[in-house]
C-alpha cells in the first residue's frame, strides 16, 4: 500500500466535500476515480497530493503522514497534473520539463549531466523529442498535456496523479493520453491515480474504479465486475445497454436515458 | 541525437549570457554618458580619472559630489523598481501589476503628503515616511486578501480597493490644504533632481540586501508560475513563497520611491522589455530587468538634465514620453504572448 486516506473528511472553510473518506492505493495499480459532477473527486484527489490539508484523517504515503514530510521528499515520489495548470506560452517545452527536476535539486544547485539525460528522457517517452525547442503556445492540445506529462516524468515519481487528463482534447488525443498512462505503468511500474469523466474510458484503462457519490466512496472494483447497470442506475441515474469490448476485454456501454 | 540536443541547450545559453553582456555593457555606457554630460562635458578616460585617480580637480568635484551620487541613485532605482515589477507581474500572475498594485505608491504617497502637509517642519523625515507607509499599505492588502491562503486575484482586488481609499486620502488632503501642495508635485511625478550622497546612502542598504534576495530565487519564481498546485506538486511551499516575494517586491519598491517618489512607468514596462527580449525564465529574466532598468532610468535622467538645461524636467514624465512609444513597438514588432 503506497498511498492511503484514513478517515478522512475535506472541505473548503466550512463547507464539507468529502466525509469519513477511506482509500488505500497500491504499488504498480491504475486507480480511477469516477463520479457525478461535484461528487468530490478532484477534492480527493488535491488532498492525496498535499495541496488540500483534511479537515480530520489522515493521509498517509507508505506509512507516513504526508503533510508531516518534507515537500520535495513528497514531490520526489509523487508527481501531479492538476486541472487548473498555468506556463508562460512563449516558454519552451525544454524549459518546462526541466522544472520537474526541480525537488531533485538543492537550494541554488544546476541541474547536472544526469538531471539533462532524465529530461531527455522524458522528451523521449512521451514523444516529445522533436519538439523540445518549441514554445508551448505553438503546440496542439495533446502535445501541451503530453508536454506536462513529460515534466511530471522528469520528477521520477513512483506516484502519478491525474486529475482528468484527456479533459478538452479530441478523441484522438484522448487515446493518445491514456495509452501513454498505461504505458508508463506497464514499462516503469507507475503507480496512477487518476479522475476521468469518461466511464468507458475508465473501465479501459484502470485496474480498479472508485466510484464517488455525494463526498462518500460509493462502491470500488474491477471494472467488469463494478460497471453494472444497477452500478450506472445508482451513481449516475441513467439507464444503458452494456456490452463486451472483446478487442480489450473491458466491459463498455451505451447510455441510453436519464432516470428522472 | 543527443548530441545535437545538448548543442541546442549550449547554443541557446550562449545566446542568452551574450544578451545579458550586452545589456551589460549599456549599462556602463549610460553611466558613463550620465556622469560625463552636464553644463561641463567629461570624456569617459576623464571621468575614469576623476572617480578614481584625482582628487580637488574641478572636474572631480562636479562628477564626485553631484553627478556621480545621482547617477547612482538612478541606477539603483532603476533595478529596485524594475525588479519589483517583473516579481509581482509573476507571483500574481497579472502583467499589468507594477509597485503600485500592492499598494507602495498610494502607501508611499499618502504618508509622503501627510508629513509634507500637516508636518511641513518635518520634511526630512519624508523618505522614512514613505517607506513605511509603502510597506504597511502592502501589509494591509495583503491582510485583507487572506482566507487560507492569499489567492493573486484576491491581492489584486484588495491592492485595488486599499490604493483608491489611499488615494482618496491624498485627494482630500490635497483640498483641505492646497496652499502646501508645491512640495509635494515633484513627489508625485518622481524625478532625481538634487538627489546626492544623503538619498543615495538612504537606499543602498535596503536595495542590496532586497537586490541580493531577488538574485537568489528566480527558479522559485518560475516554479510558482506554474500555478499554485503544480507548485505544490513540485515541492515548494506556495504561501511562504509568495509572502516572500511580496514583501520583497514591495521592500524594493519602496525603498526607491521613498528616495525618488514615484517614478511609476519603470516597473510596468522595463519587465516586460527584457522578458521580449530574453524569454520568461526568471534566472535571466530577474538580471536582464535590473541591468535595463538601471539602464532605462540613468538614461533618462540624463534626458531629464539636459533637455532643457538648465531647467530640469522630472524624470518621471522623460519615462512615459520615451517608454510608452517604445513599448508600444516592441510589442508590434516582437508580440507578448
Amino acid at each position: 500500500m503506497v498511498l492511503s486516506a484514513r478517515n478522512v473528511c475535506l472541505g473548503y472553510g466550512q463547507k464539507s466535500v468529502v466525509k469519513d473518506l477511506n482509500i488505500r492505493i497500491h504499488r504498480g495499480e491504475i486507480v480511477t476515480f469516477v463520479g457525478p459532477n461535484g461528487s468530490g473527486k478532484t477534492t480527493i484527489l488535491k488532498s492525496l497530493s498535499r495541496y488540500l490539508k483534511p479537515q480530520k484523517g489522515q493521509i498517509y504515503l507508505e506509512d507516513k503522514d504526508i503533510f508531516k514530510l518534507d515537500t520535495k521528499y513528497v514531490a520526489r515520489k509523487i508527481a501531479v497534473l492538476p486541472q487548473v495548470k498555468s506556463a508562460s506560452g512563449d516558454l519552451s517545452v525544454r524549459n518546462l520539463i526541466e522544472y520537474g527536476r526541480y525537488p531533485h535539486l538543492n537550494f541554488g544547485q544546476r541541474m547536472n549531466e544526469d538531471d539533462h539525460r532524465i529530461v531527455d528522457w522524458a522528451l523521449d517517452k512521451t514523444g516529445m523529442g522533436e519538439l523540445s525547442d518549441r514554445q508551448l503556445a505553438s503546440l496542439s492540445g495533446g502535445e501541451r498535456q503530453r508536454a506536462w506529462i513529460a515534466m511530471a516524468l522528469a520528477q521520477k515519481p513512483e506516484i502519478l496523479l491525474l486529475d482528468e487528463p484527456t479533459t478538452f482534447l479530441d478523441v484522438s488525443y484522448q487515446l493518445e493520453v491514456l495509452q501513454l498512462v498505461k504505458e508508463l505503468n506497464a514499462t516503469l511500474g507507475l503507480t496512477i491515480v487518476m479522475v476521468l469523466h469518461d466511464l468507458n474510458h475508465a473501465a479501459r484503462y484502470s485496474h480498479r474504479m472508485v466510484a464517488i457519490k455525494d463526498g462518500e466512496v460509493h462502491s470500488t472494483g474491477e471494472p467488469k465486475k463494478l460497471l453494472t447497470g444497477e452500478f450506472l442506475r445508482a451513481v449516475f441515474r441513467i439507464e444503458a445497454d452494456l456490452c463486451q469490448d472483446e478487442t480489450n476485454a473491458c466491459p463498455y456501454f451505451i447510455p441510453q436515458k436519464v432516470i428522472g | 541525437m543527443q548530441q545535437c540536443t545538448t548543442d541546442e541547450k549550449r547554443r541557446n545559453g550562449c545566446r542568452k549570457l551574450l544578451i545579458l553582456s550586452v545589456m551589460g555593457a549599456l549599462c556602463v555606457v549610460s553611466f558613463l554618458i550620465s556622469v560625463g554630460k552636464g553644463s561641463l562635458d567629461i570624456s569617459a578616460v576623464q571621468v575614469f580619472k576623476a572617480i578614481f585617480l584625482e582628487d580637488n580637480t574641478l572636474n572631480h568635484q562636479i562628477i564626485w559630489n553631484v553627478r556621480l551620487p545621482r547617477t547612482l541613485t538612478a541606477g539603483l532605482v532603476g533595478i529596485c523598481l524594475s525588479l519589483s515589477g517583473a516579481i509581482l507581474q509573476g507571483v500574481l500572475r497579472n502583467p499589468l501589476a507594477a509597485p503600485n498594485i500592492i499598494g507602495v505608491s498610494a502607501g508611499a504617497g499618502f504618508m509622503a503628503y501627510l508629513v509634507l502637509i500637516i508636518f511641513p517642519d518635518l520634511y526630512y523625515l519624508v523618505p522614512a515616511a514613505a517607506f513605511g507607509g509603502a510597506l504597511i499599505a502592502t501589509m494591509m492588502i495583503y491582510l485583507l486578501a487572506w482566507r487560507q491562503g492569499a489567492h493573486p486575484m484576491r491581492l489584486v482586488l484588495a491592492g485595488v480597493a486599499i490604493s483608491a481609499l489611499l488615494g482618496a486620502g491624498i485627494n482630500a488632503l490635497m483640498i483641505f490644504y492646497p496652499d502646501r501642495l508645491a512640495g509635494i508635485v515633484g513627489f508625485m511625478v518622481g524625478g532625481l533632481s538634487g538627489r546626492t550622497w544623503p538619498h543615495f546612502h538612504l537606499l543602498w542598504p535596503y536595495a542590496a540586501l532586497g537586490i541580493f534576495i531577488a538574485l537568489l530565487l528566480p527558479q522559485k519564481l518560475n516554479i510558482l508560475l506554474l500555478g499554485d498546485e503544480v507548485a505544490n506538486g513540485l515541492g515548494l511551499h506556495v504561501e511562504r513563497m509568495r509572502i516572500i516575494f511580496i514583501a520583497l517586491a514591495s521592500l524594493l519598491a519602496a525603498s526607491a520611491v521613498s528616495v525618488v517618489g514615484l517614478l511609476g512607468f519603470v516597473g510596468l514596462i522595463v519587465p516586460h522589455t527584457a522578458r521580449l527580449i530574453i524569454g520568461p525564465d526568471y534566472r535571466y529574466l530577474f538580471p536582464a530587468t535590473a541591468m535595463l532598468g538601471a539602464t532605462m532610468v540613468i538614461l533618462c535622467d540624463t534626458v531629464a538634465r539636459l533637455l532643457f538645461d538648465p531647467v530640469e524636467i522630472p524624470a518621471g514624465i522623460i519615462m512615459a514620453i520615451l517608454g510608452g512609444p517604445f513599448f508600444l513597438y516592441l510589442l508590434r514588432e516582437r508580440g507578448i504572448r
